[in-house]
């Protein structure tokens, strides 16, 4: 047994020191051209811009479906659009925003119907690049069961820093970069890009789950100590793939007005036709990006009215 | 908890450390500590489980002690279907009531009104097909005096839940499982050393193979409509590598785990797409299932034995039965149906047992003629798990109709086609692998054993390394919805 646990250690060992070395080397160029280093940006926006303010957080449906100028000039408000990747979870989205809330701030929260439908604490390896690339003291905004699920894509990080493409011939995505932003936060590269051929999204085949509304509720409380003010949109999803799984958004919606949250508009109002999307069924292009827009600043005017908002 | 998951990382090591360190000194503890740890485990999915299986081996418990103390024959047969009407019964609500009463209904409209039954809005629990068809095997060999029943409920409750096998198998007979839960283990190191490698490969199996595979097939069923029947046949044949790579990782790792608690399952794959006929394909695998359906329906029911009429309706039964074993929808019910239609001409010539032996035996490579039933066999196995694979009958058939128009001459294309390339040649590594282990118990088993720790330890590492690599989107097992 003495045997088996030390042979066993023996062979865990420099593996282990291997994955450790890897992490500790500074972030290679490509993956500092990444989309996630725009975090850093939004960050600062976070911090500088003043009031009154309304941030915008979601996944890239937002940074690839929002015209902040529009918003700006419509709602006389300050935009910032924190939006990256859907992959970071709703979770950390939150948490990461709520530490830069300040009074008054409007927030508005976009989930991707994929967040409604899988665990509240799962990981990613864009997660994972967030705090290991981008930041360490990310971290912090993680719960323990976060910290656990991202620790299977360590090893394969730690492998990616050796390869030697991860050095040269580096070139910049024409879609996907720390420069595809513009002062507010949206992703504006693709506006002039022709659109791509993609797939629908199939049926949504995993459960709804609670918790996801459990927690939004949660990070709406937290906000409400800040005097700040939380409502919830529809992320505009391209029409094919919006009926592919329109029961399961259905039902989404009937939960979240369910909840008590403050929900603004209708899901099937950001149906957005086809012929409005870029290059997923999340991404909109320039035209999309406005005819969603407008849809928005509607229905935010509606609920600012409502709630006698100055 | 799923094998390939960080809760089971942390688990697995500390129920090892438990086991040799804590509880090795006395056999009741050893078991206490196995039911502890499974219901632990199998609880982790959601606790309200337990209750089933609980029920399940208490009933089971009693049921064998009451068979062992009766001589009256007739009260044994009550005795013995009892507990087949419950455990069946069990299964039948979980598992078909909705889609029996949701077929009804389609077949005669207007029943639902007049009938005012209703669909149940229960969840199926993980691996009750698994354990009821184990604990069955008990009652049944108890009732045919084919083994002693237990007066421990400590050591069948671990018996019916051994965590490693408990959700997707192999499912054991009692005759081979429960006597090992009568002996106090003894920890060997070249045992746990064989179940670490074995579980090694079952990752590799599970994550590198199966769950790429599926990130392409769920790609290419999703979206069959648009595609070309090129892209069709190639979507079924990575859903042929998913299923094999799912179930037969599965089942290593499950095997690998018992081996480091000291004990030996059933071998469940023996390579089956390297059979030279659907008979030798049944043979190797999902042996437990294949050989428990052979034992307790298909021998009780005349065999081969009887008349034409006898044989082909005996085949058609056990395959249509296995077939609705994986689940309440018509596609598998075809699936089987359509296995029987590929079995019944081999036994209505006496050549179901052509092929016993291993394959090409002592030789590097296969014969043209060995070669060529494999692929004979091979097609004939991706064909079938179209219907497996499907949504429904219709999409199965609107599927394989796509394959048979003259776009089955187009290049295929669909999303990430270099993925795909790369996934294709890591598919023909693992098949080179598995023909080079062909013999043992699982590929890897003596593969590297004579070199030299440094490259063994390396060639270890690249099948860790790719595990990782080509991991990260975890996929539930195929077989956990069975």
């Amino acid at each position: 047994m003495k045997i088996f646990v030390v042979n066993l250690t023996n062979f865990f060992v420099p593996f282990l020191f291997f994955v450790i070395i890897a992490i500790a080397i500074p972030v290679t160029p490509r993956a500092s051209k990444s989309l996630l280093f725009s975090s850093e940006k939004k960050n600062l926006l976070l911090t500088t811009v003043p009031n009154p303010r309304i941030i915008f957080v979601g996944g890239s449906n937002l940074s690839f479906g929002l015209n902040s100028q529009i918003i700006k000039d419509s709602l006389g408000m300050n935009p910032i659009n924190t939006s990256i990747h859907a992959s970071l979870g709703l979770k950390y989205m939150m948490e990461s925003t709520l530490k830069y809330v300040k009074e008054s701030d409007i927030i508005i929260l976009v989930p991707e119907y994929s967040q409604y439908h899988r665990s509240i604490n799962s990981g990613s390896e864009e997660l994972m690049r967030i705090i290991f690339d981008v930041d360490i003291l990310n971290l912090m905004d993680l719960s323990i069961i976060q910290i656990f699920n991202i620790i299977p894509y360590l090893p394969k990080y730690g492998m990616s820093k050796f390869k030697i493409t991860e050095y040269f011939n580096v070139k910049e995505s024409d879609i996907y970069s720390v420069n595809s932003f513009n002062e507010f936060g949206d992703a504006v590269s693709h506006w002039s890009l022709p659109r791509q051929e993609f797939r629908p999204y199939p049926q949504i085949n995993t459960k709804f789950n609670p918790d996801v509304i459990k927690c939004i509720i949660q990070f709406g409380n937290e906000l409400q100590k800040k005097n700040a003010i939380l409502l919830i949109s529809y992320p505009g999803f391209q029409s094919t793939s919006y009926n592919n799984s329109h029961k399961q958004i259905y039902n989404v919606q009937n939960k979240l007005e369910e909840s008590g949250l403050f929900v603004i508009g209708k899901a099937d109002r950001y149906k957005i036709p086809d012929s409005l999307m870029f290059n997923t069924p999340y991404h909109l292009s320039k035209n999309g990006v406005d005819y969603r827009t407008i849809l928005l600043i509607e229905d935010i005017s509606k609920a600012l009215k409502k709630l006698d908002y100055n | 908890m799923l094998f390939n998951s960080i809760e089971f990382a942390i688990f697995l090591p500390v129920v090892f450390i438990l086991y040799w360190f804590v509880t090795s000194k006395a056999l009741k503890l050893q078991n206490l500590l196995i039911v502890a740890a499974s219901y632990l485990f199998y609880g982790w999915w959601d606790w309200r489980f337990l209750s089933l299986i609980i029920f399940s081996t208490i009933l089971d418990f009693s049921i064998g002690i009451l068979l062992s103390s009766q001589q009256n024959e007739l009260k044994r047969k009550v005795l013995l279907w009892t507990s087949i009407i419950i455990n069946l019964g069990l299964l039948g609500v979980f598992k078909y009531y909705n889609w029996f009463l949701d077929s009804l209904y389609n077949v005669i409209p207007g029943l639902q009104v007049i009938a005012g039954f209703n669909s149940l809005d229960i969840l199926l629990p993980v691996g009750i097909s698994f354990y009821t068809f184990q604990t069955l095997s008990y009652t049944i060999d108890v009732y045919k005096k084919s083994m002693e029943p237990t007066k421990d409920l400590v050591e069948f409750a671990a018996f019916v839940s051994f965590f490693p096998q408990l959700v997707a198998g192999p499912i054991e007979r009692a005759n081979h499982l429960l006597p090992q839960f009568q002996i106090r283990k003894s920890f060997n190191y070249a045992y746990a050393v064989d179940g670490l490698r074995q579980i090694l490969w079952g990752l590799f199996m599970k994550v590198v193979i199966a769950d790429n595979c599926a990130g392409f097939a769920n790609q290419i069923f999703n979206n069959s409509d648009n595609l070309s029947g090129s892209t069709l046949v190639l979507g079924a044949i990575f859903f042929t590598f998913q299923i094999y790579g799912d179930f037969a990782g599965y089942s290593n790792i499950a095997i690998g785990t018992s081996k480091l608690f000291g004990f030996d399952l059933m071998q469940n794959f023996n390579y089956p797409y390297f059979s030279r006929d659907i008979a030798e394909f049944w043979r190797r695998w999902h042996i437990s299932l294949s050989t428990w359906f052979r034992d307790y329906l298909y021998i009780p029911l005349g065999g081969s034995r009887g008349s034409k009429w006898e044989k082909v309706r005996n085949i058609f039964i056990i395959f249509i039965v296995s077939g609705f074993w994986h689940g309440a929808n018509w596609t598998f019910i075809v699936w089987g149906a359509l296995n029987a239609l590929y079995f019944l001409p081999l036994l209505l010539t006496n050549a179901n047992r052509t092929h016993v032996g291993e394959i090409a035996k002592g030789k590097t490579l296969p014969s043209a003629k060995e070669f060529l039933l494999i692929l004979f066999t091979f097609g004939l196995t991706v064909f079938a798990w179209i219907f497996f694979r499907a949504e429904n009958l219709n999409h199965a058939i609107t599927y394989i109709g796509k394959i048979l128009s003259m776009s089955l001459f187009e290049i295929p294309r669909f999303n990430d086609m270099r993925n795909a390339l790369i996934l294709i040649l890591i598919v023909a590594i693992f098949l080179i692998i598995e023909w080079n282990g062909r013999g043992e118990r699982y590929s890897i088993s003596n593969l590297g054993l004579k070199w030299k720790k440094p490259t063994r330890y390396f060639f270890y590492y690249c099948i860790i390394g790719a595990i990782f690599w080509f991991g990260g989107k975890e996929q539930q097992f195929i077989y956990f919805q069975f």
